[in-house]
């Protein structure tokens, strides 16, 4: 089973047809770098994966199941442009609760932050965090879970050279399949196995 | 109910750390009934009378500010979308901000009901019953006003949308709230209280169940 579908999906904005049409499969571990300028609708492909979204026509699936379905967003792990963070609650308050709201204890999310460089007892909210910071933050609320498929929108915008690094690192060893989109060819093509490219609504091997 | 414990004790702990919500609320709620404090000369008879309508403007008013900051935050933070993209039923998600509006705005009532009692020269003997009505009508407020909050911010108007439909769908509540506080604060003529709190009651019912069928539907872009 594919870890991520799309078959013939279509979403417009208004009258602007963003996806004409876009097929993409994914099979699990694969890690799928989406290249494409500003506006070419990335985060909206990246957005119907993670079920926040509904295509106007065609059938987005999350190892087989319809994303915006409970049983299948177990499964996804989503770190948007911006983390979704509460601003006044502290790193491992914010891991505690994403870890809960996926039914799993605190430990592994936890870890995942040690991981990434930021100390778990820091008891300073993350609207003290630096972008770099929170974007850690994000990323380890988002594997917490163990996802089978991790939804990426620009992970790397914002980190500094250790931030990168750790991010990197966090990648290359995840188990599951990633979809990332981002602005950097380099950054794609040394990071994952396979890059695609999103122009005029479609989606084309790299 | 583990889930919703967890959505509750969030909006409890993230309001506890700034009083963001609550403080707005109290100063607001402090604002309006200063200003309405000079609507009606001192001494006039109908001071009492109009005491149970001015208190739930107030509360009202207060109220559209809830329900707007309610879902900015979230939306500011992008934590909306992380809560729409976790496993979580969505009545779970509108079951926790109702609460935890419910008893900011709760306690806001505790508060401004009794003080407009005094400031209008009503009557306190009944005023914890007064309070129990206010709260009631601001259920009904809520389960429209976090239906429309959470629909305002995919509208190009969004700000304008919570203030012009809530009033118009919260005629039958303002109605009945204002003549039960009316009558209990005022002592206002009314005919059978029992009428007043079935409307009340009736209304709560349709706009929190309304809610709930299509909370889901007004949180997608």
């Amino acid at each position: 089973m594919t870890a991520v579908s799309l078959r013939q999906v279509v979403r417009r904005y208004d009258r602007t047809r963003v996806l004409d049409g876009v097929d993409l499969e994914v099979p699990p571990g694969q890690r799928v770098a989406v290249l494409g300028h500003n506006g070419a609708g990335k985060t909206t492909l990246l957005r119907l994966v993670a079920g926040l979204l509904r295509p106007d026509s065609g059938a987005v699936r999350v190892a087989g199941a319809d994303p915006t379905l409970p049983a299948a967003r177990r499964r996804i792990g989503v770190l948007g442009h911006a983390p979704a963070l509460y601003s006044n609650l502290t790193a491992a308050e914010n891991v505690r609760f994403w870890s809960g709201l996926h039914g799993v204890g605190p430990g592994e999310g936890l870890g995942m932050l040690a991981g990434l460089g930021i100390d778990p007892s820091d008891d300073r909210r993350v609207s003290a965090f630096s972008q770099g910071m929170r974007k850690r933050v994000g990323l380890a609320c988002a594997l917490a879970h163990r996802p089978s498929v991790l939804v990426l929108d620009e992970p790397y915008a914002g980190l500094d050279a250790e931030g990168v690094e750790a991010m990197t690192r966090l990648l290359l060893g995840s188990p599951g399949a990633v979809l990332m989109a981002t602005h950097e060819p380099e950054r794609a093509s040394s990071v994952c196995d396979r890059v695609v490219e999103l122009a005029a609504g479609l989606v084309r091997e790299a | 109910m583990r889930t919703l414990g967890r959505l509750v004790w969030k909006e409890a702990l993230v309001e506890s750390r700034g009083l963001e919500r609550a403080s707005t609320l109290l100063f607001f709620g402090a604002a309006v009934l200063i200003t309405l404090q000079f609507a009606l000369p001192p001494g006039a008879e109908a001071r009492p009378l109009a005491a149970g309508g001015f208190a739930w403007a107030t509360l009202l008013l207060a109220s559209m500010l809830e329900v707007r900051r309610t879902f900015d935050s979230e939306r500011r933070d992008a934590t909306l979308d992380g809560l729409r993209a976790a496993p979580v039923d969505p009545v779970l998600i509108l079951s926790s901000k109702l609460l935890a509006s419910l008893v900011l705005l709760g306690a806001l009532a505790a508060v401004v009901v009794p003080v407009t009692a005094v400031l209008f020269g009503g009557d306190l003997t009944r005023v914890l019953e007064a309070i129990g009505v206010a709260v009631l009508g601001l259920v009904g407020v809520l389960g429209w006003g976090l239906l429309l909050g959470a629909m305002s911010g995919q509208t190009r108007s969004g700000e304008l949308v919570v203030p012009v439909l809530l009033f118009g769908l919260l005629v039958p509540q303002t109605i009945a709230c204002v003549r039960l506080l009316g009558h209990l604060l005022g002592g206002a003529h009314l005919e059978s209280t029992l009428t007043g709190y079935v409307i009340l009651i009736g209304f709560d019912l349709v706009s929190v169940g309304t809610s709930i069928v299509l909370f889901d539907y007004a949180l997608e872009e």
